[in-house]
């Protein structure tokens, strides 16, 4: 092994998340308890499921964050053929559709959603080919086709589910990975649209007026007159939802969005509930943390001295932006709703859980950075 | 593939993957646009944000609201009637106010449209299929299902729709969670059953444990849930209260959550009255079998205590029950009428006492002044007969009254002057309302003394062409047997206020119209009156005094010989006179009763009387 003597963990990383995951459970507590009173007559019923998340997933990360991160480049394809057998299991033993979608399967008293594994596991593939393909990595054949056809075969899974937002966040750090590895731009370009083309192919209705991702990226595109205002009720209320808070919002725990006018107040809506309820104020001060902490995570692609390492931690990185300005453009309105959850914050046991191993990784990884001139 | 590449990967692990300086400064470059790209996006995302959260933040927060909330009206409770039970010194009520619950659902929320359809259809015996059908239409709204249910039937209900849940989980095998009514009457008026779709809203109704009693008196709520009639609808804004208003909060499904403010309801005050249930129940008894003995249409009774001009007993017939108020056919509404108060009639001969007590008070004539009289007076054109058409001849003025001597009385009428007798009758209440707390009181009709005629002023003396109510005449004699004082006669004793503070009614020291003595002589008048000419009027140990009126009704313009309406007012007993007793039998059927009242209100009277002075446990004189 070639690598340096591992260093400090990157300490102040780790308190930006601590400090995410904190505000998470009060917006968290807040935007469900009357979901949860209303559903399932327990006011902590969410808030519960994911402290266990919270528990399960520090416990990953006590692993991840000491197992050396080589070991994914080791184990790339073991874990990404776990995936995809996981994902076609989520296909045949569903545990259910929630919201019009399989994406869960049961293991014991937690629904373990596959694709949220797929993320960490396409990202750490990726990340090892190219390492280990370097000298070749600017190659059509050798390089962009083969990791297309990889993405493209989870992507196909994914979008079976269908989960179309996942699906975008697998993509988009695959692009990063390959940007940042020198991977020519003609070809990221092209292989984006290859997937977008891909990902579109779903969005064509299987019946007719029964699609409603189509109808969300409708509502989006034609920036809601009158007509597609009324076809998509969640898009409306998350207006109001924002547009209720002004400068300094309603009070903490008096969002009256939450009452489910927001169909999901405590998962894709929890910004929107912590703006309804923080104002402005509250909302720049969670983007300036999820600046913050993803700036963080790039930092530490930026100085580790080591090429499997950068690629995966860039991975690692995209993932966590990507999808929560996802997020946050859609409850903006600035991108289609998907129902993708914000790192750390929005409600999710597994998202928590596997948050949170691949953030072990992370900090792994920051301990083999150069140390600051 | 996958074999290959983890292949390679291992093969390759021990290879240089370190990074090279030049590959590190392309490296950098590419990761700091990825960095900037992201800043640029949170600039983007925050300018957005500040557009979506500050700009219209007004318009949007009022339009959230409206979805958000709700204005609901908080029923107040109305106030209830109580009358008095002396015999166990309390209060018992006759008018209560009762929570009934209406049954509806918002259709929409309504998950198991035909199982709660069959469940609602078993238990109310209702058709399921209609339900069913109401239940799939895409509405919040649908009219209720069912109307005046009890708490303890919604509560049945809830157990039945727990056990056909329970049964529901236990075959689907999932765990079975119990529905309970939500909340409490806090929250307006609405309980929800659950999550069911089913809501329960409270209505306050009326309900007359006492059934027909006193419903003369009472009125009646009609089904608008508007007064009629009685004490109910002249206190009506006091016993209402008014109803509040609050803001909640409510979810998506109309669930109403926290209350964000409120204008409190206020519950309407309570009436305690002055009549007892033993004297009302005796007195209705009685009344009904008068006016069924005489053949009667109708007839009235009050009973005052002439210290106070307070009502024990108020009754009239026909009469009705409020909580069936609409079986009363539409062409017999007067049924819904207080006769008591309501009507004024010629009252006759019961008005001699009056204009004898205004003579004596006048030092005039005394109870035993003496003169002759005829068998007629002439007055103006007009010739005045006694009326059994023979003179009286020499007597005291105790026995012109026990004689009721028409001829007589013009005399003393005359000595009196019209505007003095005018003046004394007034002060009696004659001619204007008395004010009793009930509505559509009459006043009946007395022109003005100094317009009277000569003719005008020798009827009014013996009570004709001149009409008062019942209760008038009864407050009248108030004077006459308490020692010249009179008092607006009255029903509330007490108001209790929604916080149940009980305050009585003050109802003042009366006005003093007779001089002690003039009540006194009357009283000993009144007394011969029974002795000599209205032994059934007479109880057994008691000095009893009163006086009966005879009068025909007038119609057409003139009198007619066959319809009477005959009247008894008297006292008793002498010594501490405890209650005036007003009786009054309309129209008797004179082939039974013969023409005067000695078969008709007289032996009412007496009935009447000798019940009070049992039940009072009024101590004998004689």
């Amino acid at each position: 092994m070639s690598l340096p003597l591992p260093r400090r963990t990157d300490v102040g990383l780790a308190l930006l998340v601590i400090l995410l995951i904190g505000v998470g459970l009060v917006m968290v507590f807040s935007a469900s308890a009357v979901v949860a009173h209303v559903r399932f007559g327990d006011d902590y019923l969410f808030v519960r499921k994911q402290f266990i998340g919270l528990l399960i997933g520090l416990s990953l990360l006590a692993v991840t964050a000491n197992l050396e991160f080589t070991f994914w480049r080791k184990h790339a394809a073991t874990l990404l053929i776990t995936s995809i057998v996981l994902l076609i299991a989520t296909l045949v033993f569903s545990a259910g559709e929630i919201n019009g979608a399989h994406r869960w399967i049961n293991l014991g008293p937690l629904n373990f959603q596959t694709s949220e594994l797929a993320k960490f596991a396409v990202s750490a593939y990726v990340a090892a080919w190219i390492t280990t393909h370097w000298e070749k990595r600017k190659t059509i054949r050798e390089a962009l086709l083969p990791l297309l056809g990889v993405v493209g075969l989870v992507g196909v899974l994914m979008l079976a589910q269908p989960d179309l937002g996942t699906y975008t966040i697998i993509v988009m750090p695959v692009i990063a990975i390959m940007f940042v590895a020198g991977v020519s731009l003609r070809q990221v370009v092209v292989g984006f649209l290859a997937l977008v083309l891909a990902g579109a192919l779903v969005l064509i209705p299987a019946k007719d007026g029964e699609n409603y991702r189509l109808n969300r990226i409708k509502t989006f595109v034609s920036g809601g007159n009158e007509q597609t205002k009324g076809r998509d009720y969640h898009v409306q209320q998350v207006e109001l939802a924002i547009g209720s808070g002004g400068w300094f919002g309603r009070g903490i725990g008096k969002s009256g969005q939450k009452r489910l006018f927001l169909p999901e107040p405590h998962t894709d809506s929890v910004f929107a509930v912590a703006v309804e309820e923080t104002g402005f104020v509250g909302g720049l001060f969670i983007i300036a943390l999820l600046v913050a902490f993803i700036e963080r995570c790039y930092r530490v692609a930026l100085r580790v001295e080591d090429r499997f390492g950068m690629l995966l931690a860039v991975g690692i990185a995209t993932w966590f932006g990507y999808q929560a300005f996802l997020n946050l453009a859609a409850m903006l309105g600035l991108a289609p709703l998907t129902g993708v959850p914000i790192p750390f914050l929005s409600y999710g046991g597994t998202a928590l859980m596997i948050n949170l191993a691949a953030f072990g990784v992370l900090l792994n990884i920051s301990r083999y950075q150069r140390q600051d001139k | 593939m996958s074999t290959r590449t983890s292949y390679s990967a291992r093969k390759h692990a021990a290879q240089q993957a370190t990074i090279s300086g030049s590959e590190a400064r392309g490296g950098v470059i590419r990761l700091r646009t990825v960095t900037v790209f992201w800043a640029l996006c949170a600039v983007g995302i925050t300018a957005r944000l500040g557009t979506q959260s500050i700009r219209n933040h007004e318009a949007t927060l009022k339009e959230a609201q409206r979805q958000q909330q709700v204005v609901t009206e908080v029923q107040p409770r109305r106030g209830e009637i109580f009358i008095q039970d002396r015999a166990t010194n309390a209060t018992t009520v006759i008018a209560a106010t009762v929570a009934k619950y209406r049954l509806s659902a918002t259709p929409l929320d309504v998950k198991d449209k035909t199982g709660y359809a069959a469940q609602l259809a078993t238990t109310f015996q209702l058709d399921a299929a209609q339900l069913s059908k109401q239940f799939e239409r895409q509405s919040r709204y649908m009219p209720p299902i069912i109307t005046g249910l009890s708490l303890e039937e919604v509560q049945a209900f809830v157990a039945q729709v727990n056990a056909y849940e329970k049964q529901k989980a236990d075959e689907a095998g999932k765990r079975f969670r119990a529905i309970t009514l939500s909340g409490d009457d806090r929250q307006g008026s609405l309980r929800f059953l659950g999550s069911t779709g089913l809501f329960i809203q409270r209505e306050y109704g009326r309900s007359y444990p006492e059934g027909g009693m006193l419903a003369p008196l009472l009125g009646f709520i009609n089904r608008d849930g508007k007064a009629q009639y009685g004490l109910e609808s002249y206190y009506d804004e006091p016993l209402a209260g008014y109803s509040g208003k609050r803001l909640l909060e409510k979810d998506v499904a109309g669930n109403l959550l926290a209350s964000l403010g409120e204008l409190p309801a206020k519950d309407g005050q309570s009436y305690e009255l002055t009549i007892d249930r033993s004297i009302q129940f005796e007195v209705e008894k009685q009344l009904r079998e008068a006016v069924a003995a005489a053949g009667s249409p109708a007839g009235e009774v009050v009973v005052l205590d002439p210290s106070t001009g307070a009502v024990l007993a108020m009754a009239s017939t026909p009469s009705f029950d409020p909580g069936k108020y609409q079986e009363v056919p539409q062409d017999q509404q007067e049924r819904y009428l207080n006769r008591t108060t309501a009507l004024a009639y010629e009252p006759g001969s019961v008005v001699k006492t009056l204009t004898m007590a205004a003579a004596i008070n006048e030092g005039l004539v005394t109870k035993d002044t003496r003169n002759t009289f005829g068998e007629t007076v002439q007055v103006d054109t007009h010739t005045i007969h006694t009326w059994s058409r023979k003179a009286f001849g020499d007597q005291s003025m105790a026995d012109v009254l026990a004689n009721s001597d028409n001829v007589a009385m013009v005399w003393v009428a005359e000595k009196l002057g019209s505007e003095k007798l005018d003046e004394y009758l007034r002060k009696f209440n004659i001619g204007s309302k008395t004010g009793i707390e009930l509505p559509g009181e009459a006043g009946g009709t007395l022109k003005d003394g100094k317009k009277w005629r000569d003719i005008e002023r020798a009827t009014i003396a013996f009570g004709q062409g001149m009409t008062a109510t019942p209760i008038q005449l009864a407050a009248a004699y108030g004077p006459l047997v308490n020692g010249g004082t009179y008092h607006e006669p009255y029903i509330v004793n007490a108001v209790i206020d929604e916080n149940g503070k009980r305050t009585v009614k003050d109802n003042g020291p009366g006005e003093q119209v007779l001089k002690p003595d003039t009540s006194a002589q009357i009283m000993d008048m009144m007394v011969h009156v029974v002795d000599k000419s209205h032994n059934r009027a007479s109880v057994a140990g008691y000095k009893i005094g009163g006086k009966s009126g005879t009068a025909q009704i007038a119609e057409d313009g003139g009198y007619r010989d066959d319809t009477y309406n005959h009247t008894f007012v008297g006292f008793g007993p002498r010594e501490n006179p405890r209650f005036i007793v007003f009786t009054r039998i309309e129209k008797p059927d004179i082939a039974i009763t013969g023409p005067f009242s000695e078969r008709t209100a007289v032996p009412l009277f007496q009935k009447v009387m000798q019940f009070l002075l049992t039940y009072e446990q009024v101590p004998r004189t004689n």
